[in-house]
């Protein structure tokens, strides 16, 4: 059973924790986080159920990515209202490159450049929140602002992760022992731990907004 | 040359940490962008609670100036009038009836000046009202006031197309502007001669106002209390506008006041 518990899950199930107790009773497009951390603490776990069998796990990774794609678009699609174009446009760029990838490579190996295209899509979006954010007249308490966080621990995410998405294939290619340490696991035990951490603090704002 | 796997990962490493400090830096200048915005809307919010304030302050001096003459009128010309009109009916003695028919003439034609009087006055209440739909009018009828009391020779001019103001709050404050003018040059000018030239130019009106007092010493004037030209100044700042005196010992004031003006068409 400790197999099955890593960092990545801990701090993910945190998030899925602080989500139900903050945000289910929102009436907005909020609640879906709930659904979404779910999601994505049950790939983690399936993904580590595989690999603990000997099996191939990266068909679960390429789900998840159509699932991550629709979700952050989403919350972007709420986050962004006045410029839904710009969501479509990104959505069928990731659409686009999703296809082409699955019939280059097949299911069970891990979409690697639909990741690099989807998390640039994912960058785009929070520099533009961020522009819109500082055009608006009215200025916002950034301590207590919900989306400002949520798009905060997305913008750290996705582009500190550029670098061991680009580099996926070479650091798949070459085992933690060679390397005498797993860079991509630790870089991504950090990115998460950012996420997850600025997201359920986001949560917790969105309560503190509502009530 | 060859870069080993261990140098690779270095440098992955290294590049990740940079494209976490990046974000980090764009976010501390939302951060700081958001913190200006805030301080520009405090000052703002700030500004218009001044100016709030001023038009408040602006309005009550208005009525105050409006009620003092009330109160002087009503006293040194309206009452006089009356009291002699009362002590002429007063007077009259019904053993003398030579006398009666002229006397109740008298007192008539005193009543029928103090009816005048009542409805100038009336007129003048009005005016402090009638700024908002027009400030040369109300302009006019303060110095119509003034001339009436024979001290000044008054002209008044107006020049390019009057437009009808769509602030009323900015009229109530120019025209409380032109009253401490006035007030000015009856308190302390010692003049015979009042000049007030109105000239729209477009989008700004230039207020002139001049007498042929005694003049002043602008450096001596800005701090003399009752003067008020620092809460002349003061206003037109406000109002954006652009204040100049032109004045010294001996050969009178030139008072020029140029006022950004939003007109409806």
């Amino acid at each position: 059973m400790s197999s099955y518990i890593s960092f990545n899950i801990v701090v993910e199930f945190i998030a899925l924790v602080f989500a139900f107790i903050f945000l289910r009773k929102d009436k907005s497009f909020w609640k879906i986080m709930i659904t979404y951390l779910g999601l994505v603490v049950l790939t983690e776990i399936t993904g580590k159920h595989l690999r603990y069998l000997h099996y191939p796990n990266q068909w679960v990774y390429n789900i998840f990515l159509l699932i991550e794609a629709g979700f952050v678009g989403s919350v972007f699609y709420f986050l962004l209202k006045k410029n839904k174009a710009w969501i479509f446009s990104g959505l069928l760029l990731f659409l686009l490159s999703y296809g082409i990838e699955l019939c280059t490579n097949g299911f069970m190996r891990f979409l690697s450049y639909t990741n690099i295209v989807s998390s640039t899509i994912f960058i785009f979006y929070c520099l533009y929140y961020y522009y819109l954010l500082i055009n608006e007249e009215d200025h916002h308490d950034l301590k207590k602002h919900a989306a400002f966080w949520w798009v905060t621990g997305a913008v750290f995410y996705y582009f500190g992760g550029t670098v061991c998405n680009i580099m996926f294939d070479y650091l798949s290619s070459i085992s933690s022992e060679t390397l005498g340490y797993p860079v991509r696991y630790i870089v991504f035990c950090v990115l998460n731990f950012i996420l997850y951490s600025c997201w359920s603090y986001s949560f917790l704002c969105r309560y503190r907004q509502k009530t | 040359m060859q870069i080993s796997a261990k140098d690779l990962i270095l440098l992955i490493s290294l590049a990740s940490l940079v494209f976490l400090i990046a974000p980090l830096f764009l976010i501390l200048y939302v951060r700081s962008y958001n913190i200006k915005k805030k301080k520009y809307t405090e000052e703002k919010e700030h500004m218009q609670r001044i100016y709030e304030q001023e038009l408040l302050n602006t309005r009550i001096e208005v009525q105050e100036q409006t009620m003092q003459t009330i109160a002087s009128d009503l006293h040194d010309n309206i009452g006089q009038l009356l009291s002699l009109s009362s002590l002429i009916l007063g007077s009259v003695n019904t053993e003398q009836p030579e006398k009666v028919k002229e006397k109740i003439t008298a007192a008539h034609d005193l009543t029928i000046l103090s009816i005048k009087e009542l409805r100038e006055l009336a007129k003048r209440i009005q005016g402090s009202q009638l700024i908002s739909s027009g400030l040369h009018e109300a302009m006019a009828l303060e110095l119509d006031y003034l001339k009436k009391s024979l001290v000044y020779a008054i002209d008044f001019k107006i020049s390019g197309e009057v437009k009808q103001s769509n602030d009323p709050d900015r009229d109530i404050i120019v025209f409380r502007l032109f009253q401490e003018l006035l007030n000015n040059i009856i308190k302390h000018a010692h003049a015979t001669e009042i000049g007030v030239i109105l000239e729209y130019y477009g989008s700004v009106f230039k207020l002139k106002v001049n007498d042929n007092g005694s003049g002043f010493n602008f450096s001596e004037g800005i701090g003399k209390r009752g003067m008020g030209l620092d809460n002349i100044q003061r206003r037109v700042s406000m109002l954006g506008g652009e204040v100049s005196f032109n004045s010294s010992s001996g050969e009178g004031t030139q008072v020029t006041v140029f006022i950004p003006y939003s007109s409806s068409v």
